[in-house]
């Protein structure tokens, strides 16, 4: 067992909840985060952290509420540190009435149905990407194949070259790296806006149908009977490049963090195939990425607690899905778990757009590399796994196989 | 039994017709076709009922037997 860091609890409380000081972006051994969290949410279900001044909720009821309650709890701001971010997302930073017609236009694209329609390229880039390591009987699984095909699946999804899929990997990269805010952060996030500017431009002096053409059905989509401008474009295309790439290349990460370091689990997959959609549940259940936050827009009464209007409140994912009043056995990964209704991709009207992609491209991505490489282990102790903090992610995940 | 889908909390997961296909079904936009619906549930589909409202991360979907008894 990992042992809680010592700063973590301060000692202090605010309104009856403990106060603790925790810096969530640093790299760390895997897993150390979740056991840290998951220490917290035995001990109380409500914090506040000092560091960043935020609520942090830690069970999976208060969360869910959290998630429903739009009007109390709204997406002003979603990163807890910042409750008040100098520039508004579309349509993370919107919330309803008008959210929804954002969402209507862009579920269209991210439905099942359009996913449906890209799944044999996905299969198809997901081959190739395995191409270029099998030979090799060894490969960085998070640089050679899960930050790899999603992008190019993701360009195809909104009708882009599959062929431009290195710039955004670098650029998506460099831009996590950097946590939005070094130089090379800035000048990467400048680089992939400049790159829709010119896309925006383009379909603007020659539209396509945009039956076909995803930039054109945005410019041609209407928010209050109003089209939406170039600025409103060039926002969506930006944030579904940064919520999009990142997270699908880390959950596929750590899927096969847990099936290179659990040999019956793996062979259960290569034999049984058909376990692989229950399977990405469990690894979506037991590996949540992702922690952001609601900002109050009033001031409540919270399972006891007073919260103020400005504030912001953390929902911590990552120890959440572990919660035992809401799983069974939490702590063990089961990829037959029958209830598993987790909330990894959210919940409410913000319930992430891409899941239905990330769902098929995870299921891509395990039936395509089991079927060519169904032997294979970590290559590292797994205490060298080095997870990267804020939106959790693998620095790398280093594969070997006999060839 | 009976199968109530609460417009309000379903978000679109899609776990209820992933799970329960030969019971329920997606729409264009990924919500399931009868949000906001109260559907029968055949006998022999009693148990894809349950599974689907034991997945939906919204608490969105309830069950009621035939003698008006929530169920699950």
């Amino acid at each position: 067992m990992m042992s809680a860091e010592p700063d973590v609890l301060t000692g202090e409380s605010r309104s009856g909840c403990p106060v603790i000081h925790l810096d969530t972006v640093r790299d760390r051994p895997v897993g150390e985060w979740s056991a840290d969290l998951d220490r917290l949410r035995e001990a109380s279900p409500i914090y506040w952290n000092e560091h960043g001044g935020y609520w942090v909720l830690t069970r999976a009821s208060m969360v869910r509420e959290v998630f429903q309650n739009a009007t109390v709890f709204t997406n002003d701001s979603i990163t807890p540190g910042d409750p008040d971010p100098a520039y508004k997302w579309i349509p993370s930073n919107i919330n309803p009435p008008t959210h929804v017609q954002y969402r209507q236009i862009l579920n269209r694209a991210f439905g099942p149905a359009a996913v449906r329609r890209v799944e044999p390229n996905a299969r198809k880039y997901c081959s190739m990407a395995i191409d270029e390591v099998v030979d090799n009987g060894r490969c960085d699984y998070v640089a050679e194949i899960g930050g790899v095909f999603p992008t190019r699946v993701f360009l195809e999804l909104v009708d882009l070259p599959w062929q431009d899929a290195p710039l955004f990997v670098d650029w998506t990269e460099t831009i996590f790296d950097g946590f939005f805010s070094s130089p090379e952060a800035l000048t990467a996030v400048g680089e992939v806006n400049q790159y829709f500017v010119e896309l925006i431009a383009d379909r603007r002096r020659t539209p396509r149908d945009p039956e076909l053409d995803f930039a054109t059905h945005l410019l041609t989509a209407t928010v209050d009977g109003e089209p939406m401008s170039d600025d409103d474009v060039l926002n969506i295309f930006n944030q579904l490049v940064l919520a999009g790439l990142d997270t699908v290349k880390s959950a596929l990460s750590y899927s096969f963090l847990h099936l290179s370091t659990n040999e019956t689990d793996r062979r259960r997959i290569v034999d049984e195939p058909a376990i692989i959609p229950s399977a990405i549940e469990e690894f979506l259940r037991a590996y949540p990425l992702v922690m952001e936050g609601r900002k109050l827009s009033q001031d409540i009464d919270f399972h006891g607690v007073p919260m103020r209007a400005g504030e912001m409140v953390m929902l911590a994912l990552p120890t959440v899905m572990h919660d035992p009043d809401q799983f069974e056995r939490p702590d063990v990964v089961l990829i037959d778990r029958e209830k598993n209704n987790h909330l990894s991709f959210g919940g409410g009207p913000h319930r992430c757009l891409g899941s239905h992609l990330a769902r098929m491209e995870m299921a891509v991505g395990l039936e395509e590399w089991h079927r060519r490489i169904p032997d294979y282990r970590l290559a590292c102790p797994v205490d060298e796994v080095v997870e990267r903090g804020g939106q959790l992610s693998l620095r790398s995940l280093p594969l070997v196989w006999n060839t | 039994m009976r199968l109530v889908v609460d417009a309000e909390k379903c978000s679109g997961h899609g776990r209820c017709y992933s799970v329960a296909p030969h019971l329920l079904d997606s729409d264009d936009e990924g919500f399931v076709t009868v949000r906001g619906e109260t559907i029968d549930v055949p006998p022999s589909l009693r148990t894809d009922a349950r599974l689907a409202a034991e997945s939906c991360p919204e608490e969105a979907i309830s069950l009621t037997d035939d003698d008006g008894r929530t169920d699950g």
